[in-house]
């Protein structure tokens, strides 16, 4: 192998074209979705982030409904669902400049609003625009209502974590969550752990297997409402931080879920892709959507602890000299600032693979993002009635992705965002190892919040795949993939 | 040596016997057994270190509340003091007097007065007395007062409180050097801390991985796995052998030994951050939550690294003295 990992046009930084590629609106947006951010922050997350954190330990079911509420009314959970849905429109990507700001001053909050919206993502990718309009009218709806209408993401088992995150260990898994075929609907059977937000969600999308023999052919995706007949919530876990986004168990006894509701099931063969091929590229794009998103969480968290770290040299007097006026604080504070920075190109520049070169890359292209800025909602939602009264469209969207498929594209976006998610969220648990040597005896107590921001980045590196499951990923979709006589999860 | 076993097994099966007791329940417990007996300083390090390993596997609270109590009383052992305490002495473990802001001592009439704020002082079992910065302050009376426990990243059975003290009558004990003094055999001590949080963390993280199945069989047969639990095996041998032989080497007063304690505890208390970090990896999710006790471990590593004051301080002290 001549000069392995050297540059081809094709590894180069996205970010070195995406400038010619990217709508000239989308800068405005990003500053928009930055200065509402912000303005949350100032209003309602810094006067109860800690106090929401410390209350959690006191009472460990206490659910953050203020919070819920605050973020409903200022209508951050329609601002990034499609205009034509009655949402803001916004794009993903300006989404990360959102996530960067809150999480840099609460990274519960930040995974509160971000998982919602993997719920969306995980049924948009089914491309089943008729459950993403329901879910997107109700989500408005609660909106306008102010009972907060949320979506979570119902996959982890008890037995199968690390197993669901990808299709080519789910088959060698212990999955149990059965779906079952039946007149209208399903009947869906089984136990969800770890869900984020599932005790504040009104809509969970849930994963279920007609045969758990074989989930990778059978997986079934369905949209649940809370309420429905023998779905109930479970404990809310005991976790060590990022409180403020309540995970929970799922529970489901012949749960009745009818077909309009179903937005992936076996049958659907499009194009010689067979449902396992389908359900590859679905979790694919999943990862690779919600993973930029934890990596610039990871960057907005090294951003709070270096703010915190840097607040503190600035006042703090060590040996009669303050902390900041010593060289060896004053370098530790760089390299703080950089693994900030160095996180913060990492995940904008996988958001730029997937927004640019993923299933709605079309979206960001910028004659649609034109259009869809300047078109009225109404308008909006007739064009998209008529695609949605067209069946051959759903089978139009999966064929231009498998195109990404054929063309290797959906591997590269895949790499970048697995590469982009354990190094952002390793160089933040470093940012905060660094934040607490520096604080010394000050960072260890509650009020000052660095030891916060310690317990919540570590779950960083842990959901969306454990870091070391995402390293695999990268080997498989980047270093390892094409070479004769390498495979991965076959040792 | 026959002393030494003896101490491990009492550990051990006091260890044992903690799970369900409280905090207070178990440090009543560790009285009775004598672990706060003011001749236990006079036992070797080794000795020590045994039983704040064992304890800290167990409860990283329970072995920072007796190493709080040992330090105050190894404090007044450097300065020849006679006092005999009664009961758990406070101590401020988290910080060397460098670091503490505004403390002002007066004189008048041949006393010594104390004026400070001391944050995060760890007060386990109800103390009377509190050794800081060289002094000896009664803690009842008006002059002192005591917060409530406060809340911390770690350790949070073992109450800290910030103690407020105006013109607290004060007996002096000795000046700057006498934390230093302390430090030298104490930094054993933390260290030990440091090994048995690791040890714990070891420990649970093979646990899971034999048990836990994930691609069609228990993740510890995946190589991955695999060679995270042999780097933590690795660090936390290495820093057995490490404690181990600084222990042998302040029992027998060896040329350098204090060099050495200080540059072991350093390295102790990052493996142990960096170790108990790894330990919840291999439970993923799992030990995330307060199901298990690696999240816990994570914590206490954490809020240790900083027992006998800031962690940078130290190194650059150890530099300034080897460059001496």
């Amino acid at each position: 192998m001549a000069n392995p990992g050297q540059s081809d046009i094709a590894s180069l930084p996205l970010a070195l074209t995406a400038g010619a590629r990217l709508p000239a609106r989308l800068l405005a947006e990003i500053h928009e979705a930055t200065a509402l951010a912000r303005a949350f922050n100032a209003e309602v997350v810094r006067p109860l982030t800690l106090q929401i954190d410390q209350r959690v330990l006191d009472e460990p079911d206490y659910l953050p409904h203020e919070l819920v509420k605050a973020a409903n009314d200022r209508g951050f959970y329609s601002l990034w669902l499609p205009k034509a849905f009655g949402g803001g429109g916004f794009s993903a990507l300006s989404m990360l400049a959102f996530s960067e700001e809150l999480a840099s001053e609460c990274l519960g909050i930040g995974n509160l609003i971000g998982s919602h919206y993997v719920g969306v993502a995980l049924v948009s990718a089914t491309f089943n625009l008729g459950v993403l309009r329901r879910l997107c009218q109700d989500v408005v709806a609660g909106e306008k209502s102010g009972v907060a209408c949320l979506v979570s993401t119902a996959i982890t088992e008890p037995d199968a974590g690390t197993d669901m995150e990808d299709v080519e260990l789910i088959d060698r898994g212990r999955v149990r969550t059965r779906a079952e075929k039946v007149v209208g609907g399903y009947r869906l059977t089984g136990s969800k752990i770890f869900i984020s937000n599932a005790h504040l969600s009104a809509w969970h999308i849930v994963t279920g297997y007609t045969d758990l023999d074989k989930p990778s052919q059978s997986s079934v995706i369905l949209a649940v409402k809370s309420g429905s007949a023998g779905f109930s919530r479970g404990r809310i876990e005991r976790k060590m931080g990022q409180n403020a986004c309540p995970a929970s168990v799922l529970n489901f006894e012949q749960c009745f879920v009818p077909d309009d509701c179903v937005c992936l099931e076996p049958g659907v063969a499009v194009a010689g892709a067979t449902h396992r091929d389908l359900c590859e590229m679905l979790v694919d794009d999943v990862l690779a959507m919600s993973r930029p998103g934890v990596a610039i969480m990871a960057a907005g968290a090294a951003r709070g602890a270096y703010g915190d770290a840097l607040e503190y040299c600035l006042k703090a007097k060590f040996g009669g000299l303050l902390l900041a006026n010593q060289e060896w604080a004053q370098s530790l504070l760089a390299e703080m600032y950089k693994n900030f920075k160095v996180s913060e190109y990492c995940a904008w520049e996988a958001g730029l693979h997937v927004a640019l070169d993923g299933p709605f890359r079309m979206l960001n292209s910028r004659l649609v993002f034109w259009l869809l800025k300047c078109l009225p909602k109404a308008l909006a939602q007739s064009l998209l009635g008529s695609v949605m009264a067209n069946p051959s469209g759903r089978v139009k969207m999966i064929k231009d992705r498998l195109m990404l498929k054929r063309d290797g594209r959906d591997r590269r976006y895949s790499a970048v965002a697995s590469l982009a998610k354990f190094s952002a969220s390793d160089l933040a648990i470093e940012n905060c190892r660094i934040g607490l040597q520096l604080m010394g005896g000050a960072g260890l107590r509650s009020e000052n919040r660095i030891e916060k921001i310690l317990r919540d980045v570590k779950l960083l590196q842990i959901y969306e795949g454990t870091n070391q499951l995402n390293r695999l990923n990268f080997f498989k979709q980047h270093i390892g993939h094409g070479i004769s006589g390498i495979s991965v999860f076959n040792e | 040596m026959a002393d030494s076993q003896l101490l491990l097994q009492l550990v051990q099966d006091f260890s044992k016997r903690q799970a369900g007791r409280s905090f207070d329940e178990s440090l009543g417990k560790m009285q009775e057994v004598g672990f706060f007996n003011p001749d236990m300083c006079e036992h070797g390090m080794s000795d020590l270190c045994l039983v704040l390993t064992g304890l800290a596997q167990c409860d990283g609270g329970l072995a920072v509340a007796l190493f709080a109590h040992w330090a105050a009383a190894e404090t007044l052992r450097c300065a020849h003091s006679d006092f005999k305490a009664q009961s758990l002495l406070a101590f401020p473990a988290f910080q060397s007097p460098a670091e503490f802001q505004n403390l002002l001592a007066t004189e008048r009439a041949g006393k010594v007065f104390l004026t400070a704020k001391i944050e995060s002082v760890v007060a386990a079992g109800h103390p009377s007395y509190l050794v800081v910065a060289g002094y000896l302050v009664a803690l009842a009376g008006a002059a002192v007062t005591l917060s409530k426990p406060i809340r911390t990243l770690g350790l949070r059975s073992c109450p800290h409180v910030d103690i407020l003290m105006n013109q607290a009558p004060a007996t002096r004990l000795g000046g700057a050097e006498l934390f230093e003094q302390m430090s030298e055999r104490m930094a054993l001590a933390a260290a030990a801390i440091a090994l048995g949080l690791a040890q714990g963390s070891l420990d649970e993280a093979v646990r899971y991985a034999k048990t836990r199945r994930q691609g069609g069989k228990e993740i510890y047969r995946w190589s991955e796995v695999k060679m995270l639990l042999g780097q933590m095996l690795v660090q936390l041998q290495t820093a057995t052998l490490a404690l181990s032989r600084a222990c042998a080497a302040a029992d027998a007063s060896e040329t350098g030994w204090q060099r050495n304690a200080a540059a072991v505890l350093i390295s102790l208390q990052e493996m142990a951050c960096a170790l108990t970090s790894d330990g919840i990896q291999i439970l993923g999710g799992a030990g995330y939550t307060t199901e298990f006790a690696q999240e816990q471990r994570f914590r206490d590593a954490h809020h240790t690294q900083h027992l006998l004051g800031l962690l940078p301080r130290r190194k650059l002290q150890l530099a300034e003295r080897y460059l001496a």
